[in-house]
């Protein structure tokens, strides 16, 4: 629980600090890909929403454009696949 | 600029209101990308590449005065080098602004590893890794993208980089850049005395 607590915590700090060609989009990415195993959780799913938005007003143009194109991606997967959870059990 | 009329100025520029910004103190060559981002103008000893990344480096240590009040001048800007200390303040990876500078500079002086990520349609990155332990990215323009802890259970920079289509290549750490920040440091420990 500590390590799931502390991988939210840099997901987090990523999200508050985010800002174009900040030059750490490699790092955004690693520590939302750690939380994968996690992305159930009710805390990842509400930190990925607000990614999403921080992703869409981004205007990097660098390298770190790539990364944050990789890391939508799994928003993306993440959000989608527990909307169609929700649709199946209603 | 200095050698042309205003007319002359004018004509380069493409417009008076260019004309206007470039009298109040805008470059040139900032004008010129506003309106096309996507082909930027670029130093012709950039494109020619005869002033690598390392001597980019080395040109901004040189250009710095005071090491502690311009240690951000190596930073894309102010603003981003503030940021950066404080995301490293709140993940407890630093002590204080100080730590965050001697940490930086001793990684790149003692950096055991370079790795150089290609990107075609996008920046290069240049990364310093200093036994894998704390690692400072430069940008192709030689500027400070990013210093931070590295992270054992996380990806590393040649991973993800090589993920999002990067070409990785290593090589020895660059003896002029190490000696640069040799020198930097020997500068910033004299201050407090």
């Amino acid at each position: 629980m500590k390590k799931l607590e502390k991988l939210l915590k840099d997901y987090e700090n990523d999200i508050k600090h985010w800002e174009s060609d900040f030059g750490e989009g490699h790092l955004f990415l690693a520590n939302r890909e750690a939380l994968i195993p996690f992305e159930k959780t009710k805390e990842v799913f509400e930190l990925d929403k607000k990614a999403l938005n921080v992703i869409e007003k981004d205007k990097s143009k660098g390298s770190d454009k790539l990364f944050l194109l990789k890391l939508r991606d799994i928003i993306l997967h993440n959000i989608d696949s527990k909307t169609d959870a929700s649709s199946k059990v209603a | 600029m200095d050698g042309f009329s205003d007319y002359e100025k004018r004509q380069i520029l493409g417009s008076y209101d260019k004309l206007e910004r470039f009298k109040r103190g805008k470059h040139p060559e900032r004008i010129f990308n506003e309106i096309r981002p996507n082909y930027p103008i670029r130093k012709y000893v950039d494109v020619l590449d005869k002033l690598k990344v390392e001597d980019k480096i080395v040109e901004k240590i040189n250009s710095i005065e005071d090491v502690k009040k311009d240690f951000y001048k190596l930073w894309i800007n102010e603003d981003s080098f503030k940021k950066h200390i404080e995301k490293r303040l709140k993940l407890s990876h630093i002590k204080d602004k100080d730590d965050y500078i001697l940490k930086t500079i001793n990684c790149v002086i003692n950096a055991d590893e370079y790795i150089l990520a290609i990107h075609k349609d996008s920046w290069n990155n240049l990364c310093y890794n200093r036994n894998n332990n704390w690692v400072v990215i430069f940008n192709e323009n030689g500027e400070i993208m990013t210093s931070y802890k590295v992270e054992p259970d996380k990806k590393s920079f040649e991973e993800l980089h090589k993920e999002v289509g990067g070409k990785i290549k290593k090589g020895e750490v660059d003896e002029k850049v190490r000696e640069a920040f040799k020198r930097l440091r020997e500068r910033y420990k004299t201050l407090g005395k």
